[in-house]
């Protein structure tokens, strides 16, 4: 008589944003389903159609597909591109002939079913995941939002296959971040789909805890199966080399901003604040580097360069000129370069309690002191205080984060390795496969089958 | 030695709008500086005559050699009859009523019926005439703007570009005619523009 292996568990993760798209929420996404691979799941990706994301919105990086585990099986279901169409010849004859008819029409269409322009590409998720089980079926469906129809097709997976599912909450949906109030009028449909969303889940995980607990008030019956996976960093997309502490070079100090800046951020504050930091000797001709685009439109630059005391051209206006520098976007390839360069890492953040930002963590990841510039209250903090090099003036007063930059400076310049490796030791617990040891454990745990014994195989 | 100018890429660019927008001077502005040799077609004359445009590279055309309203009859009716038809009645009756006090009250009722017809018209042209006109325009663009593509050279362009939404109905043809050049909404300026 022969036992045949129990089969490793089927997973059918259902993530828009994934490599080659280089989108913020991508991140969480590929460690996610090499997480799952690695510990031993058979996995199966929905992402975003790969027209979608070279032509619409043509943020891609194909390295990072790379680092996929080759394991894992990605599937594209179509997603109806009418709204974004530039293609004339593409274009249906309606819509060639009505344009905006048509798009209205469509829109009209897709939110009958779901308030969201991602409604086609769900619809086609759950045609395509419930086809892929009937063959062989899934054990567990995990689905991550933005888009947040990627929850909408989980539960009508759910309903027309009876697999259990999580949704991971790596952004907000009903909750406008920035304003801390609902993101959506009390009537709306949003309310009605989120609801059977997370009361219907077998867990609902979001990236902090002023979040879970926001959502949780909300929906109290589904509160204990609400649980909070962090963002974290990729060791393996970020080398942070030796620890050497402070700078050998004789120069003026190099703070750093790595990322987008918007205009929900405090920039004038840290514009201000750091003008007047550098009227302490400790900080005479300091630097502010702003690594990354400024506003999230080609033209969107111009309202922020007097701000920063920059020209047109975003070169330093002398007579505005208070150290910032302008170094433009840098490649997922190039990050750690930038940590490398700078001696403070400068944290400006928007919103406000329920924020967390990703890049916190690979900033702490380089072991430098990090100088905050965003509302006091903000989620990040959670994470921020166990850091020993985080330096805040809890408030956006400039007379005061100037102080935090000053201190921060004087660490910096102090930083000795061991410092640094402490620094570094703290944040090695957000490493990202940590963080997903807990949610890999959870599902594992819905799974209704004897599955074989987890063994961790990074490929 | 520079290329010549007959052998540059070159780009038909539909426009039906009565301004210009500040993105599409920009993106004939970064395509010329390029080199790259550009077909306008404009609604109207007056819609790029306040724009420094090269003219080296930029060839216009105009839909209207005049005013749009000219080349509607029902567009110039509608004109005449809520506006200019009632602004000269109105105006010669003042200028009998307004003189003399025994006219006082029949200037006072001709002013109160003057505002009344103009909140009418108004609301006549923006609740009803134009939003439908609007819908329509585009169509009507398409036959107006035929003669106009005559004089473009449409079969040897590099790219066919929509600049707006009015002038996509014209475009959608004329990229079903020309199946071979690249028809777009998008103001996409590679791979000329570095």
């Amino acid at each position: 008589m022969t036992f045949s292996r129990p089969k490793a568990p089927r997973l059918l993760y259902i993530a828009f944003y994934f490599p080659p798209s280089r989108a913020s929420g991508v991140y969480r996404a590929r460690a996610t389903a090499n997480h799952f691979a690695a510990a031993g799941w058979d996995v199966t990706v929905l992402a975003a159609p790969l027209r979608f994301l070279y032509e619409v919105i043509g943020s891609v990086d194909e390295k990072l597909s790379e680092t996929v585990d080759p394991r894992i099986h990605v599937e594209r279901p179509e997603l109806d591109l009418t709204r974004w169409e530039s293609d004339l010849r593409s274009m249906s004859w309606l819509q060639g002939t009505l344009p905006r008819t048509a798009v209205r029409l469509h829109k009209w269409r897709e939110e009958r079913y779901f308030p969201e322009q991602y409604v086609s590409w769900a619809r086609n998720c759950v045609a395509t995941a419930v086809e892929a089980h009937n063959r062989e079926p899934f054990d567990a469906v995990l689905s991550t939002g933005n888009p947040f129809a990627a929850f909408a097709s989980a539960w009508e997976i759910h309903k027309a296959t009876g697999v259990p599912y999580v949704a991971d909450y790596r952004d907000s949906w009903t909750l406008d971040l920035f304003s801390d109030e609902p993101a959506f009028p009390p009537k709306h449909p949003a309310w009605a789909w989120e609801q059977r969303i997370i009361g219907d889940s077998s867990h609902t995980v979001f990236v902090n805890d002023a979040l879970r607990a926001w959502h949780a008030d909300r929906y109290p019956k589904a509160a204990e199966r609400m649980m909070v996976v962090p963002n974290g960093w990729d060791p393996d997309l970020l080398d942070v080399g030796p620890t050497t502490g402070a700078s050998k070079e004789d120069r003026p100090l190099r703070f750093g901003y790595l990322g987008t800046v918007t205009a929900k951020q405090p920039v004038a504050e840290m514009a201000e604040a750091f003008r007047q930091a550098r009227e302490y000797p400790e900080l005479l001709d300091a630097e502010l580097n702003i690594h990354g685009h400024l506003g999230f439109f080609q033209t969107s630059h111009a309202g922020f360069l007097p701000l920063l005391g920059l020209d047109l051209n975003g070169e330093p206006d002398p007579e505005l000129d208070h150290g910032l520098r302008l170094r433009g976007p840098v490649s997922k390839t190039e990050v750690a370069g930038v940590y490398e360069h700078n001696d403070v890492l400068v944290f400006l953040a928007a919103g406000g309690k329920y924020v967390t930002s990703g890049k916190i963590f690979e900033y702490m990841a380089t072991g430098k002191p990090i100088v905050s510039v965003h509302a006091p209250e903000i989620a990040a903090r959670e994470v921020l205080e166990g850091y020993p090099l985080w330096f805040t003036a809890d408030s956006l007063e400039p007379g005061l984060v100037a102080k935090a930059m000053v201190e921060a400076g004087r660490a910096a310049r102090a930083l000795t390795p061991q410092q640094q490796a402490e620094a570094r030791a703290y944040a090695d617990r957000f490493q990202r496969d940590a963080l997903l040891d807990p949610l890999e454990a959870a599902i594992r745990a819905t799974v209704r089958r004897p599955l074989p014994v987890r063994e961790v195989n990074h490929g | 030695m520079a290329e010549p100018t007959a052998t540059r890429p070159r780009v038909v660019l539909l426009t039906l709008t009565y301004k210009l927008p500040d993105r599409v001077q920009s993106y004939i502005s970064d395509l010329t500086g390029a080199g790259v040799r550009v077909d306008l077609l404009v609604t109207e004359r007056r819609t790029v005559e306040d724009i420094e445009l090269d003219e080296e590279l930029v060839k216009v055309h105009h839909v209207f050699e005049d005013s749009e309203m000219y080349g509607y009859p029902l567009r110039w009716v509608e004109r005449r009859v809520l506006f200019d038809v009632p602004t000269k009645v109105f105006t010669k009756t003042r200028e009998v009523t307004r003189n003399g006090e025994r006219m006082q009250v029949l200037d006072k009722t001709a002013l109160k019926v003057r505002q009344g017809q103009a909140a009418v018209s108004q609301g006549v042209h923006h609740g009803l005439f134009w939003p439908v006109f609007q819908r329509a325009r585009p169509l009507l663009l398409m036959s107006r703007a035929r003669k106009a593509l005559r004089g473009i050279d449409v079969a040897g362009a590099d790219r066919i570009v929509a600049a707006d939404s009015a002038v996509v109905p014209l475009a959608w043809r004329l990229a079903k005619r020309y199946p071979n050049i690249q028809a777009t909404t998008a103001l996409d300026r590679k791979p000329w523009v570095k």
